[in-house]
Parts: C-alpha cells; structure tokens; sequence
C-alpha cells in the first residue's frame, strides 16, 4: 500500500481521536457532579443518623480503553462514562434504591436534565437548545461477601424482572482491551481500527437506532481483529490500516448468520452486544458492511492516492483527508538507487 | 604393550590352545614386533592361525594370519601372505583399557571371516572386491584408465606414452581428460585399438587364485557369458585386432551397483584371429589393474552419491561467489558449465577470488576454468568472457541449453534484466540468485524460475527499491562502499568466507532442485556475526533478528503481489 494513503489514515485518525484535551470541560463536570453526589450522602448520613455510605470511582467506556472519538459532527454531543463503585452489599439494597441515590443527588433542575436508563443515570447538558455533552454514571455494588461486583438495572418504569443486581466486571474490559497486543504497533492499529470503524457506523448511519455500538464493535475487533504492521517474510515495519480494515471487514461479514450478528461482551455478564438490533436492522449493517468492503478494496487497487482517498472519504466522511492531486500525481519511484548485494 | 605383557593377557584370556611364540619374516613384512600361533578348529577344518602385535598395541588392532595361506583353501577377505581382512582400524574405535576384551572380539570377527569362507557363504564378497583380487595375482600390471562403462562389448583406445599405458574410451573428451590426469612426456602418444567386454556374472564367479597362472581358458569362459547378441557385436568389432599385442578390458556389475573394471595384456602373440575366440592361443597373458581415472569411480569416492553428470550448468558472474560456485559444482559432479563474465582478474582481487594471484589479468571466466580444469580433469567449462548482456545480444548464450542458471553477478540492474527475460521467457529452468550482504552480516539464495510466482523482482517491489531480504535496515547513516586509494579502488565490504558461505547453501539448493522435483520458489540465507557491522554505525534490518526457524518458515514467503514481472499472467 502506498504510504500516501497511510499517511492520510494517520491524520484521519489524529482528527477524530478524542484525546484528554478534548474532553477536559466534561471531565471537570465529571467532577463536580462526583462532589454533589458525596455531598448528597453525606447530607443524607447526617439527617437519618445511619453511616456514611461511600463509593469510589473509575473512568469506563471508550474513553479509558482509548477508543474514543469526538464526535462526528455538531449534532452530536461528546459523553462520558464513570463508574461508581458504591461500598454496600446488594443483598442490602435494591438497584433502584442506590440508583436513586444519584438521581436525587443530581437532579437539581440546573442548566441539565438527568434521565434514568437502564444501565446508568445519564447527566445531559444542553447549550442553545442542542445536546452539548452527557456524563453517564454506572452504578456498581462493591462491598460483597463474594468480592464481585454489581452492576445496578433499571429503571422505575421498566418490568421488576429487568430491575435486578447484574454481575459485572467493569474494569476487566478495559485490561483485555489494553493487553490484547503487547506490540506496540499492533496496538496502536487495533486502536486506530475501532476508531476508523465507530468514526464509519457514526457516518453512514443517521439514528441511533439500527446504528451498531461502540462496544459492539469493539468486541468484534477484540475477537477477530488481525494487524498488518510487519512484513511477515522479512519482519519488516510495514503498517498497512487499509490491509488491516479490509481484513477487519471481512471477519464481521463472516460473523453473519443468516440475518443477524452476535458478538458478546468478552466479560460478564458476557451478553450480546447486537441484541438489541431487529432483523431489518442487522440486514442493513450487513449491506453497509459490503459497500464498505467493495470500496476498500477499490482504493487498494486504485493506482493514484488521490483517487483512493477520494474514495474512502464516501465511507469515513469528511474528516478523511485527500492529499491534492498534484503531491500524489509526481510520486515517481527513483531511478537511482544504492544496493548492498555483492557476489 | 611389550611381548610378555601381552603373552599374560592372551594366557589370562585363555581361549588359544598350544599357543606358541611365531618368529618368520612375516611380522617383519607387517612391521610387527611380535606374534604367536596356534591351532583351531574352524568350520570342522584344522586352522594354524597367527597372531601378531607391534608394540602400540592396544592402540593398533592385532593382525591376524593364516600360516600357509599358499596351501589352503582360496576364500575371501584373505591377502597372499594370509593376512585376515576382518575390518578396518579407521573404523573401530579400540578400548584401550581392555586389552584382553580386544583380542577376544578381534579374533571373534577373523575367525567369522574365515568360516564364511571354509561354508562359502561369503563368496559374493569376491565379485564386490572381484579388483582387488585380480590386482594380486602374479605379474599384474597396471595402466590409467578414462573409460565411460558400456552395455556391450566396445571398441576403446590403449594409449603409449614411453612406459606409460592407458585406456580411453573413444568417447568425445576422454581423451583429452587422460592427457590432463597424467603428465605425458613431449615424444607424443600414438594409440592402438583395444575392446573392451561387459558381462553379467553369476555367484560362482570367483577370481583366478594370486599364485596360479592366468589361463586362456578361465578369460574364454567369460566370453561364454555373454549372449548372443553381444557374441555377434564381440566378433564384429575384433576382427581387426590382429597386433601381437593386445589389450583386452572385462567389466561387470557388482549387486551394489558399482562397475568392477580389470584387464588383460597378451603379447607376443603368434596365433590367428582374435585371442578370445580363436580356437588356438599362442602368447603371454598378463593381468592387468586399472588405476581408474573415470568420473563414475573417482566421483563416487569423493562425491555426494548423486548422478548429476547429464546436468548443464549456466553461472552468470565469475567473482567470488561464482568462483568458489563454479569449482564446487564439479566436487560435485556438474561437469559441463558455462561461466559469463567479462571482467579481468585484478590484484585486488585475488584474496576472494577461487582462482587466486596466479591467474591476475585473465578474465575472471577463463581464470574459473583454467583451474577448475586443471584440478578436475573431467569438468568441461566453456568461458564466455562478456558481459552477460553482450553474451545474450551476440547469441553466445542459449539459456534453454541449460538445466539450471546461477546468477552471481552482484549488480542489480543486471539481475532484473535477467529476471524479467527468464521469468517471462524460460520459466522452468530453476535460477538461483546469489549475494552476499554487506561486513559479513550474511548471504543469500533466491531460488526461483521453478513457479513463475516469486522471483527476483519481488524482493525489489517496494517504493524504495530495497531488497526485502537483506540482513541490512533499509536505512543507513553512510554507504556500505569503501575506499582505500580513491574511485579506482571501491570495494564492498565481505571476504573469502561469507562467499564461500553462500556457495555452500547455494550448491546445496542446485543439488535439491535437481533432484527433487517437489522443490519450490524460495529464499535461503545464512546469518553471520554483526559486531563490524554495528561498530561501523550501520543497522540490521528485522530479518536478521529472526530465529533460524522463523527464517525457514518465511523462506516461501517472499512473493509480492503487487511484482510487475512474475504477477502478469
């Protein structure tokens, strides 16, 4: 593959990575609502004259494991996911019970809305009418005689037999994410797969529903990524994204069975990431999957950068850059060249 | 070991009955310092047996004899003087700390040797060592002999020299190999025609015994084995072998495959027609022994057992791998190659280069062949001493004439070009590119041309034109080059060793391809030390870190897709 082409996967890349310094503003609101939530119980502790319950916490979600993108374009929000590992036992409390604990603690009608889901209680900041950015706090109970953790389920509104204590491990994902390559280029390609892929599902799909997961996908690169970053003849550094997306591709187009797809988690409670998705919906992710193959196999044929990256743009959208012509057109070989054989 | 020490381990040992001290002039012969006799019984027969010592031992075997061989049964592994031939010290290994244990066993293995012989059931050993016995017999003589075994009975040449006698095949450069083999005086050679008879023999064939006289009559009777058809071809080519004297070669096959080759002389011949197959004889007959000079025994001696001499070689550059190339194929019996090279052996030269400071001013192609010729008489090298390009444009070369093609040329340029016409125009005749890497870091063979996938041009096809098999980064901080007086004196850095290195696995890919039609397009190279190499600031490429293994399990993989030679169907 032509460098040219790589390079331009380096600098797609380079734009859509959410970094630290993107998302400084969230995570100072992070913490601050951290602090409102300590505040609550305490405030709480003192006025029933029971203990002090406490919780530490932990980042989850892409943003720790690295994965994270900002967001595709202006509509959508950046978002942050916290743990919260509270110290009581679940046979002592309901998930609603403590999950409501955060709700009332944040739910001070000021400048956002919090919102019960499923698996968290979602702060949603607004600004000018739009959704600026949301922190999702995960609710775990940590203090068990078994020593697991606990994911707290549902929501008031929902059927009881969803409202439940779910077993969860929620810093092990990031551990199997992180120490899936010891290499450090293979890493970095696993890394910058997952983003080129959520960066293409976030391009190509308009809703959120039938729109794959982040985490889906991360699992289906967890389970069949395979880098291309070494010439296997000689060893040689050779990083090849395009290689490695075409390949990529193929697995999750292999991993259809008839309509749908499965992928688990690849911790507990090791549920499938696609579940939610109907049989329509998963059809047309396939379909997207093969345009998507077709046109990365088009760009590795096609003889001129340009041309190529012109075509990978339809797939990733505008942040993938296309060097201009007249660079990539003069991109003769040399004609001179020093060798070292001797006979 | 002196004698009385060793007369108390034969005592202790305690198997020789009525062991006396033995004092002929045989141990003398043998230079043995001492010996002893006795009787055994063996195979139901009376059996005087010497054993003698010299004082090394038990460094040295015992030799073991058989007094009065002259007057006893003619069985084999037996000399004239009665020697046992029961195995060989070059193969034993003697435990030096049990004297007594090696008498015991060294007698077990004479005393087999000659029951075998009393039963007969060793006779075959007669026809596989059938020379060896001939040579003994009284009055042998012997002459070279350059002859390419036939199926029938065939006309060949007997050469005079002064005393010096030989015999050729008529066969194109057997002639010309003999006159390299042996230093013929200036007075010229003339040559008289001679025959020379294969037949097939039976398991009682046995040689005429060392003491009796070589009959007329025991030499006709191998001329009633052959069958007809090699009676009629017998009596057609020797009706004009009528001189007084004659030479007249036998050969047969041994059950191992090996040819026994010996002779007779007749001389002072007064009676008619031909000496085998005239009623009468009148004359003498001598044996003769061939020193053989021919390519099938002196190569399978010195060889690697493999039948290679049908094959044609092409080595295109005659530096210093194809030097050491060139000369290593004929050890092995490729006989016949062409070597291309235009250049002219320089001083500069001569510590890598096979041929060496003798040879300075010739070209590098006529260098290879003048010694390689000189030291292996049967070899048949053609010079071609051009540029390979100029050879291909002046139709010197005709790559289909060949079975395999070595290119040694060192010059990438040319080895694309060559790469590019035998890929698209000669695919099958396998090429082996060879190279050396820079500071002794390694070497290379590419075998390829066997499939059209994976060629040379495929380790080149990247955008910097690096070769992908190299021991050496892509990137360096200087060039490899070196200087020691100016431009006219560039050299790259590698020595004798790290071409001779690569000849070896280069020679033994040519063996494998040739004789194993399995064989594939693939990358051999082997891995020298880098310490120079990193001391002069330069870095190794990951290949070089590689395990042997893991170089072996890649050498397959080398082929790219994207190559615009072997790619295009």
């Amino acid at each position: 593959m032509s460098t040219v082409i790589q390079s331009q996967f380096y600098k797609f890349h380079d734009t859509i990575k959410l970094e630290a310094i993107d998302n400084k503003q969230v995570i100072e609101k992070r913490d601050m609502l951290i602090e409102e939530i300590k505040a609550y119980l305490k405030k709480k502790s003192e006025e029933s004259g029971k203990p002090l319950i406490t919780f530490s916490v932990f980042n989850q979600g892409s943003y720790p494991m690295g994965t994270g993108n900002k967001p595709a374009n202006d509509k959508d929000d950046y978002d942050i996911d916290a743990g919260l590992l509270f110290n009581l036992s679940k046979d002592d409390y309901t998930p609603l019970e403590v999950k409501k604990w955060v709700f009332e603690a944040l739910d001070t009608k000021q400048f956002r809305t919090v919102q019960w889901k499923k698996p968290c209680i979602r702060v949603q900041y607004i600004e000018d009418g739009f959704p600026k950015f949301h922190i999702d706090f995960a609710v775990y109970s940590d203090g068990n005689t078994d020593t697991k953790t606990y994911i707290a389920k549902g929501t008031p509104t929902i059927s009881k037999d969803q409202v439940k204590w779910e077993i969860s491990e929620p810093k092990r994902l990031k551990e199997l994410i992180n120490g899936k390559y010891t290499d450090s280029l293979d890493k970095s390609q696993f890394i910058r797969t997952i983003r080129y892929f959520k960066r293409w599902k976030d391009n190509k799909f308009d809703s959120v529903n039938g729109k794959p997961t982040g985490i889906a996908l991360t699992a289906l690169a967890y389970n069949g990524f395979k880098p291309y970053t070494k010439e296997y003849f000689n060893g040689q550094e050779n990083i090849q994204d395009l290689k490695a997306l075409i390949d990529f591709t193929n697995y999750i187009i292999g991993q259809f069975s008839w309509k749908r797809i499965e992928a688990k988690l690849p911790v507990p409670p090791y549920n499938d990431l696609f579940k939610k998705m109907t049989d329509d919906q998963c059809t047309v992710f396939k379909e997207k999957l093969q345009k998507l193959k077709e046109v990365l196999v088009a760009a590795q044929n096609e003889a001129d950068p340009h041309e190529a990256c012109k075509i990978l743009k339809k797939e990733f959208g505008d942040d993938f850059p296309v060097p201009p012509k007249e660079e990539t057109a003069q991109n003769r070989k040399r004609a001179v060249v020093g060798t070292n054989e001797s006979a | 070991m002196e004698k009385n020490k060793v007369a108390e381990v034969i005592n202790h040992l305690g198997i020789f009955k009525n062991i006396k001290e033995f004092t002929g002039s045989l141990l003398k012969k043998k230079e043995l310092d001492f010996g002893f006799f006795f009787l055994d019984k063996i195979a139901e027969k009376d059996v005087e047996v010497i054993i003698g010592f010299n004082k090394n031992f038990p460094l040295s075997m015992p030799q073991y004899f058989i007094k009065d061989y002259d007057n006893f049964v003619f069985i084999p592994h037996i000399e004239r003087d009665g020697k046992v031939c029961y195995t060989h010290d070059d193969y034993v290994y003697l435990n030096a700390e049990d004297p007594e244990g090696i008498i015991q066993e060294t007698y077990n293995l004479t005393k087999a040797t000659i029951e075998k012989g009393l039963l007969k059931s060793n006779f075959i050993d007669f026809i596989n060592e059938f020379e060896a016995y001939w040579n003994r017999i009284d009055g042998c003589e012997t002459i070279f002999g350059n002859i390419i075994i036939p199926n029938e009975p065939t006309l060949i040449k007997i050469g005079y020299n002064e005393n010096k006698r030989f015999a050729v095949s008529e066969e194109n450069g057997c002639i010309n190999q003999i006159h390299r083999f042996t230093n013929l005086n200036d007075k010229g050679v003339t040559y008289k025609n001679s025959i020379i008879i294969p037949f097939s023999v039976s398991s009682d064939f046995i040689p005429p015994r060392y003491n009796e006289p070589l009959t007329i009559e025991y030499l006709k009777a191998i001329i009633d084995l052959l069958n007809d058809k090699e009676k009629q071809k017998l009596a057609k080519i020797s009706s004009g072998l009528t001189s007084s004297e004659l030479y007249v070669l036998f050969c047969f096959k041994q059950v191992n495959g090996n040819h026994s080759l010996f002779g007779v002389k007749f001389s002072n011949i007064t009676s008619s027609g031909f000496v085998l197959t005239a009623e009468e004889f009148k004359g003498k007959i001598t044996p003769i022994n061939i020193h053989r000079l021919d390519k099938e025994y002196l190569y399978k001696r010195g060889g690697n057992g493999l039948s290679t001499f049908d094959k044609k070689g092409l080595i295109i550059g005659g530096g210093s791998i194809g030097g050491f190339i060139s000369e290593e194929l004929v050890r092995n019996g490729f006989f016949d190659l062409t070597i291309v090279d235009g250049d002219i052996l320089s001083s500069d030269n001569c510590y890598r280069h096979l041929t060496g400071y003798n040879y300075i001013g010739k070209s590098k192609a006529l260098a290879i062949k003048e010694k390689v010729e000189r030291y292996f008489p049967h070899s048949n090298i053609t010079e071609v001493s051009d540029s390979i390009e100029n050879a291909i444009a002046k139709k010197k070369i005709n790559f289909n004439d060949y079975d395999f093609i070595i290119i040694a040329t060192g010059n990438v340029t040319i080895n694309t070009y060559l790469n590019s016409l035998l890929n698209k125009n000669h695919l099958g005749i396998p090429v082996f590119y060879t190279w050396n890497d820079p500071y002794g870091i390694g070497g290379h063979c590419l075998v390829t041309n066997i499939e059209k996938a994976g060629c040379y041009s495929c380790i080149y096809t990247n955008e910097n034109f690096y070769n992908m098999a190299s021991f050496a980064h892509q990137n360096q901080p200087k060039s490899f080059l070196k200087t020691i007086s100016g431009c006219g004196s560039i050299y790259t850095p590698y020595g004798s060793m790290d071409s001779m290195q690569t000849c070896l696995i280069a020679i033994k890919k040519v063996i494998d391809v040739m004789n194993d039609s399995t064989e594939k397009n693939a990358i051999y190279s082997w891995k020298g030390k880098s310490n120079i190499f990193l001391a002069e600031g330069y870095n190794l490429s990951a290949r070089y870190s590689m395990a042997e293994s893991e170089l072996a399990e890649r050498s397959y993989a080398f082929e790219n897709k994207q190559c615009k030679t072997c790619q295009v169907i």
